[in-house]
């Protein structure tokens, strides 16, 4: 076998999701040195149709890794908090769409993929986390001076029903990684 | 459905199935390894195939091969998606699809 190109393939296999290469890295190594070995052709465009196939097969893998799609809504979520600190509600309404637009978009995408037997709901926690959080995104949006205690009351209970229902569904999503077994 | 057609006929691992897979499509479709086990990957997580115990291909053998084979649901799914695209083909051919370009319907 090539080593130089075979150093390469290695390289090339660092694209893929952690989990995945600790499963399948020894196999797709196997893999590949058959294709050199038996298919007849160089080297070189075998592995010019692993770098193609991995600009794609390698980010829709991670894609589906629900951690990623926890650390996007979680990155959503940081970004909405940092926008109501520092921007007010000019900016905080447009940074809740956009967290809302992630949770779906995540959530859709997890659906697609969704194995027949998995039950994973932790969108609908996301996507009623990001529901809870719009009372108060209104309020902050529409009052221009100090809040008198009952829509405070109402921020509050928004802000913390929101982010507990975001935090159960990063729990769900934690709790539902898919598990393999080597033999 | 590639990958279920080409484990039909028994166990194979990942490089028997790219092989069949552009054998029986006539070269069109070639898999890459990262396509190949991220399909193998999510086909395990839904039970269609499992890992096989058995190593039937001792000429190519090696301790980093896994051979994967059907589960009962993968030959169902492989089964009413053949009936599918059989009554697909079925009703093309009633309604002369290709006929004009070599079929000879």
């Amino acid at each position: 076998m090539n080593e130089p190109r075979m150093r390469v393939y290695r390289a090339l296999l660092h694209c893929y999701p952690k989990s995945f290469r600790r499963e399948y890295e020894a196999q797709m190594l196997q893999a590949f040195c058959d294709r050199c070995r038996y298919d007849g052709t160089s080297t070189w465009p075998i592995l010019a149709r692993e770098i193609t196939d991995a600009a794609i097969a390698a980010p829709t893998l991670r894609w589906e890794n629900p951690m990623t799609r926890v650390a996007l809504v979680a990155a959503a979520i940081s970004v909405t908090l940092l926008a109501a600190i520092a921007g007010g509600p000019t900016v905080l309404v447009p940074a809740i769409a956009m967290l809302l637009i992630v949770a779906l978009i995540a959530g859709g995408r997890s659906r697609l993929r969704r194995p027949i037997d998995n039950t994973s709901r932790w969108t609908r926690w996301a996507g009623l986390g990001a529901v809870a959080l719009m009372p108060a995104a209104v309020i902050l949006a529409t009052s221009d001076e100090e809040l008198s205690e009952v829509p405070w009351t109402l921020m509050a209970l928004s802000i913390v029903a929101g982010l507990t229902l975001f935090v159960t569904g990063l729990i769900v999503a934690l709790s539902q990684r898919p598990r393999h077994t080597n033999s | 459905m590639h990958i279920v057609v080409a484990l039909a006929d028994g166990e194979k691992h990942g490089y028997a199935i790219m092989r069949d897979v552009a054998d029986v499509s006539g070269g069109t479709v070639k898999m890459g390894s990262g396509t190949l086990y991220g399909s193998i990957k999510r086909m395990l997580d839904q039970g269609l195939i499992e890992e096989a115990d058995e190593r039937p291909d001792l000429t190519l053998d090696d301790q980093r091969r896994k051979y994967y084979r059907l589960t009962d649901l993968g030959q169902q799914v492989g089964a009413a998606e053949r009936r599918r695209l059989l009554a697909l083909v079925d009703v093309a051919a009633v309604r002369r699809l290709g006929a004009n370009w070599g079929l000879g319907l």
